[in-house]
């Protein structure tokens, strides 16, 4: 399972479109679509940044006016469907 | 050779299609042409396919076969289960049948007006909907829905009405231009007789006004009409283009960008439409008032 302090980025077969709330992901590859939604896509943006993924929940929390304990497990519950399906990758260390 | 302008592009065929006579540009004599050199398979080995882009099972030419494409330093040959190999130029210009002897059979025939000729057509940016297609005075609606939701049975009935003019019957060739998003009516339905093309006659570009997605109802329901927000335009765009599973990466990332910009320029509906012939006038009045 993903944790808060793994290093993410996005991969060079990923394209993606953000329609106002909501972002396309596609993964060019499997040829699959994922569509996210307002938190999602405004993570998704974060993540394109580059920004740490703990660092992500906690512009989102203050963003959305939520505790991180609140946002942190769903979070790690879209990161880790975004991995399984290729969408981000782990950083090599 | 032979030249003929499908969904506003032309195309370089070495044989004659008599289907395709509405669309064959007279008076032009073609000379030589590298792109369109039929591809020696015979003297070509594996390496030639240098790269398998996608592998999928498909409709086409009346079964469910395998269709393979490859990329090519020729282009891109497509191989489709029990019809043969076909090769499509790099920008889509030209398809031939590889290793042809001068006869092309029905399956060849139904391969390169089917899934080849989509396939170029995205190389050219022209993206095929499966949809039908009507025009209402000078206001074109297309259809979308999978297989059984009603489409061919709509576009019939509306057809039959004053003021309403089929358009197109199973895919229709779209564009993005600077105004919006255009239908490209030329374009042969394969599924109509060679006299019936209804492309034949209009203009070679219309604007799109709108999109009705047709989603099934139960059969005590009556019809309702919803607007679709940009979101759900995007995935009825991103769910309805014909060929996709064959595309390259390149092809899929552009089909995304195409789906998300044309979401954004155009009005879409869901059409809760109950398989009935009864609630047909009321579709009618509906899509008359928009």
């Amino acid at each position: 399972m993903i944790t808060l302090d793994a290093s993410l980025h996005i991969p060079a077969n990923i394209s993606f479109s953000v329609v106002g709330q909501d972002a396309f992901l596609l993964n060019t590859i499997t040829n699959k679509y994922f569509a996210l939604e307002d938190v999602g896509t405004r993570m998704w943006e974060l993540l394109k940044e580059g920004n740490p993924l703990r660092e992500c929940v906690r512009i989102l929390a203050d963003e959305y006016e939520v505790t991180p304990g609140q946002l942190e497990q769903d979070i790690l519950e879209l990161m880790q469907r975004l991995l399984e399906n290729g969408l981000v990758e782990l950083d090599q260390t | 050779m032979r030249r003929y302008r499908l969904a506003g592009q032309e195309f370089i065929f070495p044989y004659a299609f008599p289907e395709l006579a509405s669309f064959e540009m007279t008076g032009i004599k073609s000379g030589a042409d590298s792109q369109s050199a039929p591809f020696d398979s015979d003297s070509g080995s594996a390496g030639e396919y240098s790269k398998l882009i996608s592998r999928t099972d498909g409709w086409v030419a009346g079964d469910q076969r395998l269709v393979e494409v490859y990329d090519t330093s020729r282009g891109f040959l497509m191989k489709v289960a029990d019809c043969g190999d076909f090769i499509i130029s790099l920008h889509g210009e030209t398809i031939n049948k590889n290793s042809w002897q001068n006869k092309l059979s029905q399956l060849d025939r139904e391969v390169i007006l089917g899934p080849a000729l989509v396939f170029a057509l995205a190389l050219r940016g022209v993206w095929s909907l499966h949809a039908s297609a009507l025009m209402y005075k000078d206001k074109v609606f297309a259809f979308l829905g999978e297989s059984g939701q009603g489409k061919s049975t709509l576009a019939a009935y509306l057809s039959q009405n004053p003021d309403w003019r089929l358009v197109a019957d199973d895919i229709l060739p779209v564009i993005m231009d600077v105004n919006g998003l255009n239908i490209l009516p030329h374009f042969p339905q394969l599924k109509l007789s060679v006299n019936a093309q209804p492309g034949v006659g209009l203009p070679e570009r219309l604007p799109l006004r709108y999109i009705c997605v047709l989603a099934q109802a139960n059969a005590d329901q009556m019809p309702e009409l919803h607007e679709l927000s940009t979101a759900q335009t995007v995935q009825a765009l991103l769910g309805h283009i014909a060929g996709t599973r064959m595309f390259t990466p390149s092809l899929l990332a552009r089909h995304l960008e195409f789906s998300t910009r044309s979401a954004r320029k155009i009005s879409a509906y869901k059409l809760i439409h109950p398989h009935r012939r009864d609630t047909l006038p009321r579709v009618k009045e509906f899509l008359e008032k928009l």
